[in-house]
């Protein structure tokens, strides 16, 4: 129920707060920042044809079904199902990733949050959309 | 699948990562975050004790499952006080990583952190079960 903009901001924020991580050793808030980067940039797509997730599962089907075909493409749902179940073994389970491991899960998330950018760059996002508050 | 001591190893590391982040200011998203994943292993460290791991709804996360072990194997065996399953069960709507009620501010994330910490105070207190 965020706006366009309050979602792009965060997502920027965290994909910030995702390098900042990585130059410091701290592998869960790379994990994290960079999962949830990814999922407010898709969410910022999705506000701008008036849709929320409610769950993951939603994010995954609105993924799979219409940002797909929208122009993030079959690599891009790749990469995201990489993340999300790479943050669901890092940050819930067991795991710890190793050096190489966090290496591909940020090549990952960069790739998605500049494919995630050059899909807003060809929408024609309103001033009135831009300017709004979040709910 | 993660034993108990994976569980109390992940909570010391996201309770060091929480309070640290938390004092310098950083954004309060990954601060709930971080607050909130130390909850859930201290948990889940009680219940790995009687064998128990809360599963996740497909391509979901195990937040409701874990409230219902939380209440079942350890408040119903009296290991745990009535009162923090409700703590928990607010701590999980309160933490609104979908942004559905605005980004979070430092306002925010101060009351998630005074909500937050007795509880983590009284998981750390748990001890193992005599077997």
């Amino acid at each position: 129920m965020a706006g366009f903009q309050a979602h792009l901001d965060l997502s920027r924020t965290l994909h910030n707060d995702m390098n900042q991580a990585k130059a410091h050793g701290e592998w869960p808030i790379v994990v994290d920042a960079g999962y949830y980067a990814v999922f407010h940039g898709m969410e910022a797509l999705n506000a701008l044809e008036c849709r929320d997730s409610y769950t993951f599962a939603d994010a995954a089907d609105i993924l799979e079904n219409v940002l797909g075909r929208r122009g993030l493409g079959e690599s891009f749902i790749d990469d995201y199902r990489y993340l999300f179940y790479f943050r669901r073994g890092a940050i819930y389970g067991s795991h710890v990733p190793t050096g190489a491991q966090l290496d591909e899960f940020v090549k990952r998330a960069d790739r998605s949050v500049v494919a995630i950018d050059a899909v807003i760059s060809r929408q024609p996002v309103s001033a009135e959309l831009l300017n709004r508050k979040s709910a | 699948m993660a034993q108990r001591e994976d569980h109390l190893a992940k909570a010391e590391m996201f309770w060091r990562l929480a309070q640290e982040k938390f004092r310098s200011g950083a954004t309060p998203f990954l601060c709930m975050n971080l607050i909130m994943y130390t909850v859930g292993h201290l948990i889940e460290a009680a219940l790995a004790e009687y064998g128990l791991h809360p599963s996740s709804p497909p391509r979901g996360v195990p937040h409701a499952d874990r409230d219902t072990l939380l209440r079942k194997a350890l408040i119903g065996n009296g290991r745990l006080e009535a009162e923090w399953g409700d703590r928990y069960a607010e701590l999980v709507a309160r933490r609104d990583t979908f942004i559905d009620g605005g980004t979070q501010d430092r306002t925010f994330v101060e009351s998630y952190m005074a909500l937050a910490r007795p509880f983590i105070t009284r998981l750390q207190t748990l001890q193992p079960v005599a077997r």
